[in-house]
């Protein structure tokens, strides 16, 4: 008990307890329901419905099936509620049939129906018990603590006490499935105290109290509400009830390891097999908690005798509990050396430890939702307390506090499970206790919890900080081998594809760095002017090489996109770049298309980039999924496709950050079409620009293969050149002059000296750059008279000795007072 | 032309120093920042590159004694070149008077893109 996985135990027993409600007490209700009016036979009818529950479910849904037709006929003031009992019934015992597809719908409408009542009733407060029930049943935690307070409420005001106990303990029972105890507990004690006048409530109570304080290893405790749960029992007559109590006895014996007692009680467990058929069918659940206590022992034969006598049985899952079964069945198998029994139960175990952290991941999502109530019901709380309503205050600050509670208590066992399946399968018992441990004090786990969020922060900073420094190293020397002319092609292949799983990872780190600034609220954006057409064309030209290689078409269509725009570029860019990735990541045919053009939106115009692809798609409950930290739609995609899931994280927490959003339209096999959306600003194009623009002349053209001395020239020359272009060689120089819009070549020794023949090398350039009205300039160190003659005479204008100060070089290059059609001439003259 | 690289980490100085080499430039290099302005007294750069974290002398101390200096190497362009990533870094560096500030892993094109912009300031150097 108290695993997520015994849920459905725990609401089968809840269920049978609120229909004796409905059977005990159906005389008071039917005095307070308006339905008391009603013809007799419908009165009959549902109570004949009712006592049918227990015995067998279907027999109910058919007996209140029957019922709708009377209902129909009664008058239309009373049909409401009357349609509502029905609804009710049935879709309890839907519920009891664990069937959760149709019990949903029914108790939903059920709850509509009397939900327009002006005052609550006891119908009301039974429908939320089982929307409680139902809610629990698939997980929705929140939603089934909410349930369970309204009923409480209602049962309160009405002064139903024992409904009320059992709204309490059901309450008690989703403390217990978090593991939060102490809450547990305290819910256990309210319900026990509301209401003492039955005794299978009681026996529930005090087994419920000994399985809680068990889980926390107060064992001697436990044992004494077992005994007063074992004394009700036995004067209920019932051999079921007292297996079962005498099982909780046994196990927690055998968990503070009093073999001895533990093995008396299972000897008093088999003695009720001389009462009657269902003492002999109670004893047979006996034979797994049996097998444990051997285990114990080390009796490791006898053990597995019992353990196999016990899934003989078709004991494995009801009273050890499936997992616990499993588990004592693998732990005597491996101990007995029998590799391929014990290897069966563990691929049981782990088939339910997959199921229990689906289970465990969904109510985590569930109740992350609820945390947000919290804060909201802290408010509330705020406002009531202004109005001196202090009763209310009670109950929404208990309410808030419980939604905290079952949030952390269930944010706990994701955890704890989480750890299970790394070391549990092997080290099962171990990771048992560290459960244990886990659950004594949640309030602390409480305060661990918000520093390993905080620690994880910090580990993702420091992590990508360390793995930045040797990346350094990788990337760098590839880069260096890469830069070498003289490697072989190869080597300088496989030396490319290092570089590029360097590049890919860099990217991954900065990624996670993006995360962590995320997390911690140090994202900024810059706000600047930026030339965005020019901004998308530079990296789609990345991505049309990648797209080329896979054999998929990738289109830019910028036909409507606004050029200079204010933002943060790199932050636009980064968000492009992933939404590419992914789309051709995800695609192996047809086309990825990225578009970006100006959209009308509710306050002032959006630019709107779509990034279209023609890939698997993605069904429409991921569309939100994906967008969080560390997800992709399909845990298989991971495998296949590869990628931290980082990416659209990233992608949507940047646009936010820029004041948009980027939303996805998609549906499997259908391609997909993400959409971002920003506000747009737009932008005058920056003045050097236009004055650039205006003043073409002509570009310079660098015949410089040093790159440093590239970027020095660049800077020292493009104000006054305007466009400024390289070329690493006389040849690549004279093919470039050809093309046309160069004013001024200038060539550097070191380059024009890699030529086979440098005198014939100048000649030639010399020659098309003055066919094509381009000036020439050459520089040239240790400068004497003979050798200026002969450089001269290849036909080179101007001949600059080295080394040569910068600002020198460019006011001989460009005179200030220089006009264009003088510029050239200019130049020779200075020469000379 | 000669380049100071002050930083602690043998891997990265020599990583550096091969870039450097790439476009026939030559590097010091200083594993300590005490070391690295015991150099800039004795001998003359065109730049220095430096690391922000060592053990001793940090990177903001060494930049701030550079800029502190009476003579003509007080105004030596420095490049910061950090595997640090805290928001508010490069202006840091820029309020201390450094030139340029650039993350590891270092592209080479870049670093070559800021040496060259550094000794295009009038008085950084000669082209030669």
């Amino acid at each position: 008990m108290g695993r997520i996985i015994s849920s459905r135990t725990l609401v089968s027993f809840l269920a049978a307890l609120m229909l004796v409600t409905g059977i005990v007490a159906s005389p008071i209700a039917a005095a307070q329901q308006p339905v008391s009016s009603a013809p007799a036979s419908f009165e009959a009818m549902i109570a004949d419905a009712k006592a049918a529950m227990l015995v067998d479910p279907h027999q109910t849904i058919a007996k209140a099936q029957a019922a709708r037709s009377i209902a129909g006929r009664l008058p239309a003031a009373e049909r409401p509620v009357a349609v509502a009992t029905i609804q009710w019934l049935q879709g309890e015992a839907y519920l009891r049939l664990d069937d959760t597809a149709h019990a949903g719908p029914l108790i939903q409408q059920a709850l509509a129906a009397v939900s327009g009542t002006r005052r609550p009733t006891k119908l009301n407060g039974d429908i939320l018990l089982s929307l409680g029930g139902y809610h629990t049943a698939i997980a929705d935690v929140a939603n089934a603590l909410d349930d369970y307070q309204r009923a409480h409420n209602i049962f309160r005001d009405i002064g139903e006490t024992r409904s009320r106990a059992v709204a309490l303990l059901s309450i008690a029972l989703l403390y217990q499935e978090a593991k939060d105890y102490p809450n547990a507990l305290k819910y256990y004690d309210q319900a026990r105290d509301v209401y003492r006048g039955d005794p299978q409530l009681l026996l529930t109570i005090y087994n419920n109290r000994g399985n809680a304080l068990k889980e926390i290893g107060r064992y001697a405790e436990a044992e004494a509400q077992f005994r007063e749960a074992l004394t009700l029992a036995k004067s209920m007559g019932s051999p079921t009830q007292v297996a079962r109590v005498l099982r909780n006895i046994a196990r927690s014996q055998i968990m503070s390891g009093h073999i001895a007692n533990a093995e008396q009680t299972i000897t008093q467990g088999f003695a009720l097999g001389r009462q009657g058929s269902e003492g002999a069918a109670a004893t047979e659940q006996f034979w797994g908690i049996a097998a444990q206590a051997a285990l114990q022992r080390g009796d490791l034969v006898k053990a597995r005798t019992l353990i196999e006598r016990s899934f003989a049985a078709g004991d494995d899952g009801n009273t050890l509990g499936a997992r616990e079964g499993h588990e004592t069945a693998y732990n005597i198998y491996r101990k007995l050396g029998d590799d391929k029994q014990a290897l069966v139960h563990l691929e049981a175990l782990k088939k339910l430890d997959d199921k229990t952290s689906q289970l465990a991941a969904s109510t985590n999502t569930a109740l992350a939702a609820a945390r947000f109530d919290f804060a909201n019901q802290e408010l509330k709380i705020a406002k009531l307390q202004r109005d001196e309503a202090q009763r209310t205050v009670e109950f929404e600050r208990s309410r808030a506090r419980t939604q905290l509670f079952i949030f952390v208590g269930a944010a706990v066992v994701t955890v704890v499970i989480v750890t299970m399946l790394g070391f549990g399968l092997i080290t099962i018992r171990r990771s048992r206790n560290e459960v244990r441990a886990a659950n004594v004090d949640l309030a602390h786990t409480n305060s661990a919890l918000a520093k390993a969020l905080a620690a994880k922060t910090e580990f993702l900073a420091t992590t990508s900080h360390e793995i930045r420094t040797p990346l350094n190293g990788i990337l760098g020397m590839t880069q260096v081998m890469l830069a070498d002319r003289t490697l072989g092609e190869a080597l300088r292949d496989r030396i490319g594809v290092v570089h590029g799983a360097g590049i890919t990872m860099r990217a991954l780190v900065d990624d996670i760095l993006d995360v962590a600034k995320m997390e911690t609220g140090n994202l900024t954006i810059e706000q600047a002017v930026f030339d965005l057409r020019a901004t998308l064309t530079d990296l789609s030209r990345m991505w049309q090489e990648q797209a080329q290689g896979k054999g998929i078409t990738f289109a830019l269509d910028l036909t409507d996109c606004p050029q200079w725009v204010e933002g943060d570029a790199a932050r636009l860019r980064q968000v492009a770049f992933n939404l590419l990735s992914n789309a051709l990541k995800f695609t192996e045919a047809g086309t990825v298309t990225l578009r970006a053009a100006e959209a009308a939106g509710a306050d002032g115009p959006r630019l709107k980039i779509e990034v279209c692809d023609t890939g698997i798609g993605i069904a429409a409950d991921k569309h939100e999924l994906i967008f969080e930290s560390f997800r992709q739609a399909d845990g298989g995609t991971t495998r296949k496709f590869g990628g931290t899931g980082l990416g659209l994280s990233i992608c949507r927490n940047l646009a936010r950050a820029m004041g948009g959003d980027v939303t996805v339209v998609s549906a499997p096999g259908q391609g997909a079409t993400f959409t971002l959306l920003l506000p747009l600003i737009r932008a005058a194009a920056p003045e050097a620009v236009t004055a650039e623009e205006q003043a073409e002349t002509g570009a310079l053209l660098i015949v410089d293969r040093n790159p440093i001395t590239r970027a020095m020239l660049r800077t020292m020359l493009e104000p006054r050149a305007g466009t400024v272009l390289f070329a690493a060689s006389v040849d690549e120089a004279v093919e470039r002059i050809a093309v046309g819009g160069i004013a001024l070549v200038l060539a550097d020794e070191g380059t024009v000296k890699t030529a086979e023949d440098v005198d014939a090398a100048l000649a030639m350039l010399a020659h098309t750059a003055s066919a094509a009205g381009a000036a020439t300039a050459l520089l040239w160190a240790g400068l004497d008279d003979s050798q200026r003659d002969r450089l001269a005479a290849t036909g080179i204008a101007t001949i600059i000795a080295k080394p040569i100060a910068g600002p020198a070089l460019a006011a001989l290059l460009y005179p200030m007072e220089a006009c264009d059609d003088l510029a050239p001439n200019h130049l020779a003259t200075h020469a000379a | 032309m000669n380049i100071l690289f002050i930083e602690d980490d043998p891997m990265n100085r020599r990583v550096v120093s091969d870039m450097l080499d790439v476009a026939g430039a030559v590097m010091t290099g200083a594993e300590s920042a005490e070391i690295g302005l015991k150099l800039i007294d004795e001998q003359d750069f065109n730049i220095v590159l430096l690391d922000l974290r060592m053990p001793g002398m940090d990177g903001f101390e060494a930049l701030e004694r550079i800029r502190a200096r009476g003579d003509a190497k007080a105004q030596l362009p420095v490049i910061v070149v950090t595997a640090d990533i805290a928001p508010d870094l490069r202006d840091r560096c820029l309020a201390l008077g450094a030139d340029e500030v650039m993350f590891k892993p270092v592209a080479m094109d870049s670093l070559f893109d800021a040496i060259g912009r550094m000794l295009a300031k009038p008085g950084a150097g000669m082209i030669g």
